[in-house]
């Protein structure tokens, strides 16, 4: 399993929302895209999916992108947009069989191999018990790890989940980070948006921070979540907590301006970001 | 109690459209037994019967069954496409486009030239209305442009017709125009029925090829593209599908409205909600609901000539009342 981004620049209109952008993964690891609103981190993750077009290269298990069909790319990256809707009140079991449809040929009735997918993908959500209860009854918290699930129902090797934690409370926020770190002890590579510095910290095994449309840093979040880039690039004093072994960023006071966020957030906006 | 099993509904449903469709050849001003009448001359069918029968009572009820199946099916279709449950066939202004096609042709007097002019202009009438909503609509997967472009297509496709009434000299052909927009599947013949049938299940078999990708689309667009759904695609066969099938349904029965809002809307509880599995019943669900629509006009009213698209309305505004406050109180 690998992902690879090289010199990737996406345009939105007139708007360069993201400039020659590079890095790569190999392994099973969680990767933090960090960076303010406007910053690039959406149009980068759609690329990565193929929902938008870009200049440079993209590849998939070593494959260009643009060489694999829908379906192909469907079984290798797996997406969560911001977006979080489910549209018709459907059961918790249909929503996760969603994500065994690259899987599915022909008129799409579910295989055994799909029945157990979607098992396994409920009882590491700890969803068994709501698979009958319809997504609109469920809570907030229950409903993202729904979400998750049909995620890991799609049994790709690559995961990439756009601001998964936002509007959750704390516990389901933690919750989820440890759900995304499972997925990597299984072998998975995710790729997660945040914009919660702390849980960054806390649960990345490396950070990507970008800016302008511009990656500015890639490296662990010890290396690369420093009081100076921090400033720069959101604006804010931050303090570095350890805790036994773990080391907490949280931000603590404004310290001016973030730098003006050009082109890359007209662009999001533009996209219905 | 729990909602039935997907065999048990589809099956129910079909059993209750072949009850509706053997009525429907039975029940007139004079009861025939279709089963006599169609397989074979039993003593005491009569030639006359038998002319009913096939003649009168059979396109008008395989009409009744196709009519009502293309509106419920493209109805499901469309609010699964534009995840909208007020979406209905009417929306894309394809019956809007049929309708000012036949108006054409009862206005310019090609009805009198050639008798059946009128569903073969209420064809083209179709055509060129889904031509200008996918140039009006261009490549955009867009919902919102959609909306608007069929929104667009409907205001001028009415105002068109309303121009041709307005300056119709001949209160016949004015009258003609008007009760050929109420919809009726009143005097239609065997010619009707090949003009509109094949038609409407190329529409169909359209139709039924985005069920998966409507499933999808329950979870949004980027979700359904990340999962492999070819969007552009999806939404062209919903579009031309409804096109082809709604307008040739149209073109011989006149504008039949609201069947396609209401169908989806009763079954969609029943099938748990999923849009692949709301297609077939709402196509049932649409066949039984116009047979026993038209049925109640022949019951209940047979000298009136009550036209269908009315019965049909009249059932179908306060149902679209009770939606809107359904929905209002979900929103509020």
């Amino acid at each position: 399993m690998s992902i690879e981004c090289s010199g990737v620049g996406i345009k939105l209109g007139k708007c360069q929302a993201v400039k020659h952008v590079t890095f790569a993964s190999g392994k099973p690891e969680l990767i933090g895209l960090i960076g303010p609103n406007g910053a690039g981190k959406s149009s980068l993750m759609r690329a990565l999916v193929g929902l938008i077009n870009f200049s440079g290269q993209i590849l998939i298990d070593e494959v260009p992108s643009f060489e694999l069909s829908a379906m192909e790319l469907a079984r290798r990256v797996a997406f969560l947009p911001q977006e979080r809707v489910v549209h018709w009140s459907l059961a918790v079991r249909d929503v996760v069989m969603l994500g065994r449809m690259p899987h599915q040929t022909g008129l799409g009735r579910p295989s055994q191999a799909d029945e157990e997918a979607v098992d396994r993908a409920l009882d590491l959500m700890s969803l068994t018990d709501l698979q009958m209860r319809t997504f609109d009854e469920l809570s907030g918290g229950e409903q993202a790890r729904v979400l998750i699930a049909r995620l890991v129902a799609q049994e790709a090797n690559t995961i990439i989940a756009d601001e998964p934690v936002n509007g959750l409370d704390p516990a389901h926020q933690i919750g989820l980070m440890r759900l995304l770190k499972q997925l990597v002890a299984q072998g998975k590579t995710v790729l997660v948006s945040l914009h919660d510095l702390s849980l960054a910290s806390q649960w990345c095994d490396r950070i990507l921070i970008l800016n302008n449309g511009v990656l500015l840093d890639d490296g662990t979040p010890k290396a690369v979540m420093t009081e100076r880039r921090m400033r720069e690039v959101y604006g804010v004093r931050i303090q570095n907590v350890e805790v036994g072994k773990q080391s907490f960023i949280i931000p603590t006071e404004l310290v001016g301006h973030a730098k003006p966020m050009s082109g890359a957030s007209e662009g999001e906006e533009a996209n219905g970001l | 109690m729990g909602r039935p099993s997907f065999p048990i509904l589809t099956m129910t449903l079909l059993g209750l459209v072949v009850v509706l469709f053997l009525l429907s050849l039975a029940v007139g001003q004079v009861w025939i037994n279709p089963l006599n009448g169609l397989f074979g001359a039993s003593d005491n069918v009569t030639r006359v019967d038998q002319i009913i029968l096939l003649q009168i009572r059979l396109p008008r009820a395989i009409l009744g069954l196709a009519i009502g199946g293309i509106l419920g099916l493209s109805g499901a279709v469309l609010q699964g496409l534009l995840r909208n449950p007020l979406a209905e066939p009417g929306v894309m202004g394809m019956s809007a486009s049929a309708s000012l096609g036949a108006v054409i042709a009862i206005y310019t007097g090609l009805t009198t030239a050639f008798a059946y002019a009128l569903p073969i202009a209420a064809l083209f009438g179709a055509l060129f209305g889904v031509l200008l909503l996918l140039l009006l609509a261009g490549r955009s997967t867009d919902v919102l442009t959609l909306i608007l472009s069929g929104v667009a297509i409907t205001s001028l496709a009415s105002a068109l017709t309303s121009l041709a009434l307005n300056l119709s000299s001949n209160p016949f052909a004015s009258l003609e125009i008007v009760f050929w927009m109420l919809g009726s599947l009143t005097d239609r013949s065997m010619v009707h029925v090949w003009l509109s049938v094949p038609l409407i299940l190329v529409g169909s078999v359209m139709l039924f090829s985005t069920a998966r990708a409507l499933d999808a689309l329950s979870l949004g667009p980027d979700v359904a593209r990340s999962l492999g759904v070819d969007m552009r695609r999806t939404r062209s066969m919903a579009i031309v599908g409804t096109a082809v099938g709604v307008g040739a349904a149209t073109a011989v029965s006149g504008t039949i409205g609201f069947v396609g809002l209401i169908v989806p809307h009763l079954l969609r509880p029943l099938v748990g909600s999923r849009p692949s599995r709301l297609l077939p019943v709402s196509a049932l669900g649409g066949a039984a609901f116009l047979l026993a629509a038209d049925l109640f006009i022949r019951l209940v009213m047979p000298d009136k000539d009550l036209k269908l698209g009315v019965v049909t309305a009249i059932i179908g505004a306060p149902f679209f009342l009770w939606l809107l406050r359904k929905i209002r109180r979900r929103v509020v």
